[in-house]
């Protein structure tokens, strides 16, 4: 029986899928605003909430986060939020994004945000959620437990 | 040349996948009305927001948006607009929707920007080149909203899987 690889190399593993999941440990409530600078956001015990690969091949990773958020404040209060790449791929392409718009008196609102991210083999990549500072103002609320907060990657190297 | 295939078996398939994105190629904002729903959204590029793949067997092709909007200042009220992820051709099993996406939105003056993200599994055939795309799906009657098209902000992800698998 003949395996046809395509192009694939024969020495290295059968390309099958990687996956990476952080999720966030703290079941509390954790509040930034617009004092806080642009930075990964945390899982609530001071920890990053990424996830990383060094592909063995080029491929895509497809990064998809979730998160609840919420403000103490009485207003309609917007920010970003999204997931941030470093090194950049190798479209020259870093830094995704969600736009959010809440008021109190709505409580937990969810957000999903799915990106994807062509990584070139042999480089080591992380992808963070991040808070860009892009803050109207007020308060913005995130809550940093397992079930409702996570980062996880999904990596699918070439075949063709 | 033995072949490597980790702890695969030898007597299946190979699992494989293959990935599609497509961000929106400028930064603008598109107002519509319900006289636009069924429209495809702009990509701020000329172009449109979709992906397309020609698969060599049949699989499932996973599809995912993000989407932005807010209300036009047409009513101080709030009004649903819906974004849709579709296919064309139909799909294997017929489909032409995959998912559609409610946003809760009210006029610009009060509520600002509000993403919604979708997610569809489409079953497709081999040798028949299939593209998914956003559309604009339901906005009621008499209310504006706007849809943002913007590389940050708007995307639709593809993953095929399971080529030769299913």
């Amino acid at each position: 029986m003949t395996i046809n690889l395509g192009n694939l190399p024969s020495q290295l593993v059968l390309p099958n899928g990687l996956g990476q999941i952080a999720r966030g440990t703290y079941d509390g409530v954790n509040t930034w605003n617009n004092t806080v600078p642009a930075q990964p956001m945390q899982d609530g015990n001071g920890q990053q909430m990424k996830v990383q690969i060094t592909p063995q091949r080029a491929g895509w990773w497809v990064v998809h986060a979730e998160s609840i958020w919420q403000t103490p404040d009485a207003v309609w209060t917007y920010w970003h939020w999204g997931i941030y790449l470093t090194p950049a791929d190798a479209y020259g392409w870093y830094d995704d994004r969600n736009h959010i718009c809440v008021h109190s008196a709505i409580g937990w609102s969810e957000q999903t945000i799915t990106t994807a991210f062509r990584l070139n083999a042999g480089i080591a990549y992380t992808a963070y959620i991040w808070w860009p500072n892009s803050t109207k103002g007020w308060n913005q609320s995130w809550w940093g437990g397992k079930d409702y907060f996570y980062i996880k990657g999904e990596f699918y190297e070439d075949h063709e | 040349m033995p072949t490597n295939l980790g702890l695969l078996p030898s007597d299946k398939p190979a699992p494989i996948q293959r990935v599609q994105i497509k961000r929106a190629v400028g930064d603008a904002g598109y107002d519509v009305t319900s006289a636009n729903n069924g429209q495809w959204l702009n990509d701020a590029g000329g172009g449109w927001m979709g992906i397309a793949v020609t698969p060599r067997y049949p699989c499932y092709w996973l599809v995912r948006s993000n989407v932005m909007a807010h209300g036009l200042n047409s009513g101080n009220n709030w009004r649903r607009w819906d974004h849709a992820i579709m296919i064309t051709p139909a799909d294997a099993d017929g489909r032409q929707y995959g998912f559609v996406c409610p946003h809760q939105l009210f006029d610009l003056s009060l509520v600002e920007w509000r993403t919604q993200s979708g997610a569809a599994m489409f079953r497709l055939n081999a040798g028949t080149t299939y593209t998914a795309y956003l559309q604009c799906q339901y906005l009621n009657p008499n209310y504006g909203i706007t849809y943002y098209a913007g590389k940050q902000f708007t995307r639709i992800v593809g993953v095929l899987l399971g080529e030769g698998v299913v």
